[in-house]
């Protein structure tokens, strides 16, 4: 995801500014608070996953998992108390980019959730805690060797065709996604080393993989792993993604390409989770998704009234609309990797760990936050995870406090000298770091405060910004010191493709760390199986300990998206990704 | 006449040839691997990177590659985007709609106030009006399509609510982008009417009109603008390139539906089969409005005569 994110935004740059577009056009917001935002296309939240597949996982109400998130969770915050719900009303929500296909097995841009967790429900919903509620599913249970899943699903559900919701589906969808002929972009990163489904019963399904999958309930509660009505999919093959069925609160009713999808309540929904505010059809008669790609423009629209919710609003702006009773602004804080510069520890002289933890000492967090985004409340990282995040470990966050004085130390100890213009050297080789991101503006500025912050301490950034992919293929071929990464993902096995030694791949590999260590390496290959949770978070903090105490990252800030609304609408809740909001409960009351 | 369109069509063929091979091998040159900057860190792994670029026909060779496209375009298919599975020519055809509205749109606002402007400081050479009409026009030339968006959206849809911000569908909906998008136009088209206005006006033929007690104002439109249009005409048709061009930018800031908005998030999701095809339908539109306007010359100025010796 994130990767992919800088990419386009990236690509966007390249596209469009040779036309004078801009940042701006782009997608993204390049005020906006870390990550989140804008971009355009994350992806599929790749195997994110997560959590709690605790073996058996009952269900009903809580689920499964017992392990908890170290997190807090995403906080949306309703602004005052909320009125009785009322029936109907039409919203339109201002998307930072169009949805291109709401097949949920086909498609990989995460704002096509936006839409289709609407249209279509999972098996398993994950509460803002973080654990893990019945959605179609209304248990669950692993076997013991890890290989399989068995659900026992809702027996009173219907698809928007009439068809009915049975094990048939799970298993048909499970099979169409992992199907080459389908040609999945997002789904089929979130199933694993799937190998079928049985059909045990109408209503229960066992699920069989090659070998575990722990974070396989996270893939399930996304909108990619949705479950679609067998018969419509036969019916519109490879139009499907524009005649979507599901069994979701909202039916498909249109979709203009680049311009709006609207949806309208199902009047027959009565299968809510448990995680929901009320039970019944959904309030709204009807939302409308309009893509508005500017995010000025789509500020804009939401003070003229056009859109009644919008997508990532500027971070210069969300002063001004606090202090606006018109509106109102959602906040979510992204699980996933934070802003971040990824050390090289193979080239010199990143490779000394002196040099690295003096830059982890050295940076003042709440200053870039401050320069950068605003102030808006866009956390200090203190490791690979954002603390949303299952399995972050709280532990590291005393590692590291800012400390200009112990960083220069770090370095005089180091042997490295200060010059006459304030940069160190050591035996005549300085104190320089390559320092490479993609060319978007508000990392161009996050880069420069950093570039100040380090003088302080004598060291040399030496800032290339490049296209996005370029700056990856360099990364991975380890011509950096440090290279800016971020990302959103729900599950901690996001760091298994950033520090596990196998992903040192050059031009593909996302290891732009190269650090090669046995116990991280066996820490991140477990995690991937481990299906005891609590024994598996363990694994993710051990690994971010180690992340941490040789310094493969210096963390900066953490994601938040900032939806804005208008003070009409009540109940829109994020969900715990901050991809997409949840829209079940929504209603309007001027 | 006919030959001479033939043979511009012939023409076109490697034109169009080298825009595709132009594309193709953009696509290719950009830094980073298209599978992997396709999926991003989503793809968990190796295994997932090769496997989606077997499924999309992109581990073979990019002379095959280029060669399948090549034969499949002569046939009139463009293949199936990878993200909406939809055919692409469907695609170009359902967002083609509302980039002509635009186009046609802000090039009739070009004409317009560009002819207007241009013969008003014309006709009063050197006067105020000609210093203030030149003025506006470089104003236009000199802002950024963008800016003038996000200021138009300003004025006139949040602050003075008269019109929407974004979409399309009515006049009130296309205003706003089609003014954004042909005011450049419209100032170069200013400025050219004028140079060649003034010219004209010098001639003598105006000023035997003028002798034979003619109204100014038929000296003016009859005798004097029918001669001088025939540069404009030219940058009429040159114009509609850069129209097009700058309606990749308009229609995002506008959120409106377009052929310029299907290439930009093509290109950002590298959606090869979908880039290929709206750029070479471009092309192809590019080539046909050049065409038109040479032919429009002989209509215009009858001393033209294509393909007579």
């Amino acid at each position: 995801m994130s990767a992919t994110r800088i990419t386009r935004r990236q690509l966007l740059v390249i596209g469009a500014s040779s036309l004078g577009l801009l940042t701006a056009a782009a997608c993204s917001s390049p005020s906006t608070p870390p990550s989140p935002t804008a971009q355009p296309p994350a992806a599929t939240q790749a195997a994110a996953a997560t959590k709690a597949p605790a073996a058996t996982a009952a269900a009903t109400a809580a689920p499964a998992a017992t392990a908890q998130p170290a997190a807090t969770q995403a906080a949306a915050q309703p602004a005052a108390a909320e009125p009785a719900p009322v029936k109907g009303g039409e919203l339109v929500y201002g998307l930072y980019y169009a949805p291109d296909n709401l097949d949920p097995h086909v498609a990989y841009l995460s704002v096509v959730q936006n839409v289709i967790m609407n249209i279509f429900e999972p098996l398993v919903w994950q509460g803002p805690d973080l654990k893990f509620y019945p959605g179609l599913a209304t248990s669950w249970k692993t076997s013991d060797d890890g290989l399989s899943w068995t659900f026992q699903l809702r027996k009173d559900v219907k698809f928007h065709d009439g068809t009915p919701f049975n094990a048939a589906a799970v298993k048909f969808g499970l099979d169409r996604i992992a199907d080459p002929a389908t040609k999945s972009l997002g789904a089929v990163t979130l199933i694993g080393k799937y190998s079928g489904s049985d059909i045990v019963d109408d209503y229960t399904v066992k699920i069989n993989f090659k070998e575990p999958h722990a974070a396989f309930l996270d893939g399930l509660c996304q909108g990619f792993l949705g479950i679609a009505s067998p018969t419509a999919i036969k019916k519109y093959g490879q139009d499907f993604g524009f005649h979507p069925v599901g069994t979701g609160p909202f039916v498909f009713k249109e979709f203009i390409q680049n311009d709006h999808v609207t949806v309208e309540r199902n009047p027959d929904y009565n299968w809510a989770p448990s995680i929901f505010k009320h039970q019944g059809p959904a309030y709204l008669d009807r939302i409308v998704f309009k893509a508005i790609p500017e995010s000025a423009v789509r500020l804009a629209t939401l003070e003229t009234g056009e859109t009644n919710l919008i997508d990532d609003v500027p971070g210069k702006e969300i002063g001004r609309l606090r202090q606006d009773k018109r509106f109102n602004i959602i906040e979510a804080a992204m699980p996933g990797m934070p802003e971040q510069w990824l050390t090289n520890t193979e080239k010199a002289p990143s490779n000394e760990l002196a040099v690295r933890q003096a830059m982890c000492y050295a940076i003042d967090r709440p200053a870039i936050i401050k320069a950068v985004w605003f102030g808006v409340s866009a956390k200090p990282a203190s490791g690979p995870l954002n603390a949303v995040t299952l399995g972050y470990d709280k532990s590291i966050e005393a590692l590291y406090k800012f400390d200009q004085a112990k960083a220069k130390q770090l370095l005089e100890d180091a042997g490295w000298k200060a010059g006459a213009d304030g940069f160190r050297a050591k035996g005549g080789v300085p104190l320089k770091l390559t320092t490479m991101y993609a060319a978007v503006t508000w990392l161009d500025d996050m880069a420069q405060v950093l570039q100040s912050q380090m003088k302080q301490v004598g060291i040399n950034l030496d800032l290339q910004k490049m296209a996005g992919p370029a700056k990856n293929a360099a990364a991975s071929r380890g011509e950096h010191h440090l290279a800016h990464m971020s990302g959103p993902s729900s599950d901690p096995n996001m760091l298994d493709r950033f520090f596990n030694s196998k992903n040192i791949v050059p031009n593909t590999g996302w290891n732009f760390s190269r650090f090669k260590d046995a116990a991280l390496d066996d820490a991140l290959n477990k995690g991937n199986t481990e299906m005891d949770v609590a024994k598996r978070l363990q694994l993710y903090a051990q690994a971010q300990q180690i992340i941490m105490k040789n310094v493969l990252t210096v963390p900066v800030a953490e994601g938040l998206r900032m939806f804005g609304t208008r003070s009409e609408v009540y109940g829109v809740r994020p969900d715990p990704r901050a991809f997409y909001l949840w829209m079940y409960d929504a209603f309007i009351k001027k | 006449m006919l030959r001479y369109v033939g043979a511009r069509l012939v023409m076109a063929v490697p034109v169009l040839l080298g825009v595709t091979i132009l594309v193709f091998s953009m696509l290719y040159l950009l830094p980073g691997d298209p599978v992997q900057a396709m999926l991003g860190e989503s793809a968990t792994s190796a295994e997932h990177v090769e496997r989606l670029r077997r499924e999309l026909g992109l581990d073979d060779p990019i002379y095959v590659q280029y060669a399948r496209f090549l034969g499949n375009a002569l046939r009139g298919d463009l293949g199936r985007s990878l993200v909406s599975r939809h055919q692409v020519l469907d695609e170009i055809l359902s967002q083609f709609p509302a980039t002509a509205e635009l186009a046609l749109a802000s090039m009739a606002i070009a004409v317009i106030v560009g002819v207007t402007l241009g013969v008003l400081a014309a006709i009063r050479q050197n006067s105020w009006l000609d210093t203030l009409s030149m003025f506006v026009a470089l104003l236009g030339v000199s802002m950024p399509g963008f800016w003038l968006g996000l200021m138009l959206i300003f004025f006139f849809s949040l602050r003075l609510g008269w019109f929407p911000a974004t979409g399309q569908g009515g006049p009130e909906r296309l205003i706003l982008p089609a003014t954004a998008l042909g005011i450049g136009a419209a100032a170069i088209i200013a400025r050219l009417t004028r140079s060649s206005m003034v010219e004209v006006l010098r001639q003598e033929y105006v000023t035997t009109a003028r002798a034979k007690g003619l109204a100014e104002h038929v000296v003016i439109l009859r005798h004097a603008l029918q001669n001088a249009l025939i540069p404009v005409v030219t940058m009429v048709g040159l114009q509609f390139g850069y129209l097009l061009a700058g309606a990749v930018i308009i229609e995002t800031v506008f959120a409106r539906q377009g052929i310029g908005r299907l290439i930009i998030t093509s290109i950002l999701a590298k959606d090869f089969p979908l880039v290929q095809g709206a750029v070479l339908f471009t092309a192809c539109l590019y080539v046909l409005v050049n065409l038109l306007v040479d032919i429009s010359y002989a209509v215009l100025d009858p001393r033209i005569r294509y393909g007579a010796k």
